[in-house]
């Protein structure tokens, strides 16, 4: 079967995506406990994802042929998404942490589809001009601290139908 | 090939990574055509077992964990009967409970 990157080991590839880390850095970034981000880079330098020199952890952006596939596979992110929802879902109904989910089952006449497209592009928009704004004023931004924002919507057929695929 | 076979070929390619034929003869001693022919579903010789699972153990300090092997065999054989995405959960999940169990140890 071929390998996905697990959300444990995707968080410390993001922490390095702009430059290595000491491993203190890495634990403040990922907020993973010691002992297993230690046991995830082990296993990330093993793949060749990573390397480690002085002291430092980076990526291992001279054979990024060999390990970048693995890490954009749809295949992967699809399951991905899946847990960080899951887990998102978990922490609302065992009411944990400052997680929202708001779920709605709504009919909408076309004009109203209309304003919904329209609203949620302007999340986009929003979420877009913080990008830019950090690229003219960059921040700390520590990986774990990142907000994680879902958004979507689908007709309750589809939803069904795919369901009914996928078993 | 035996499941023991193939769960000790696959180990070894996880363990390693990504490597040529060539590195991977130089690692075990085993030549790069045996080696191709093994990727690709030959027998393996009791030789070649015996050079992988001491590779494995000496460097990865990955003890021969026989029933485990079996079991996870199986255990993917009957994981074969459901959908991929449940197969592809499955098989994360396992190595995320290794991570963890790695981590206990190192603690």
């Amino acid at each position: 079967m071929k390998k996905t990157v697990l959300i444990i080991e995707r968080i410390v590839i993001e922490s390095l995506e702009s430059k290595g880390r000491h491993l203190k850095e890495l634990e403040e970034y990922t907020g993973l406990e010691n002992s297993l981000l230690k046991a995830v880079l082990h296993k990330l330098i093993e793949q060749g994802v990573l390397t480690y020199k002085s002291g430092v952890y980076e990526l291992n952006w001279l054979q990024k042929d060999q390990w970048l596939p693995m890490v954009k596979d749809r295949e992967g992110m699809k399951v991905e998404i899946k847990e960080l929802f899951s887990s998102l879902v978990n922490l609302i109904f065992n009411k944990e942490g400052n997680a929202m989910l708001k779920v709605k089952k709504v009919w909408l006449e076309p004009q109203e589809q209309d304003e919904l497209s329209r609203r949620l592009k302007e999340i986009d928009h929003f979420l877009e001009s913080i990008r830019n704004r950090r690229t003219i004023k960059p921040v700390k931004e520590l990986t774990k601290g990142k907000q994680v924002l879902f958004y979507g919507v689908s007709s309750y057929e589809d939803l069904v139908d795919g369901l009914l695929k996928a078993s | 090939m035996s499941i023991l076979q193939k769960e000790t070929l696959k180990r070894f390619c996880d363990y390693t990574g990504r490597k040529t034929l060539d590195e991977y003869s130089v690692m075990t001693g085993i030549e790069r055509t045996r080696l191709f022919r093994l990727m690709h579903g030959a027998e393996m010789k009791l030789s070649e077992f015996e050079i992988l699972q001491s590779f494995l153990a000496k460097k990865f300090d990955e003890g021969i964990d026989w029933q485990g092997i079996i079991q996870e065999a199986e255990e993917d054989k009957a994981a074969g009967e459901v959908t991929k995405d449940f197969r592809i959960q499955w098989e994360r999940e396992r190595r995320l409970g290794r991570y963890l169990e790695d981590s206990k140890k190192a603690a």
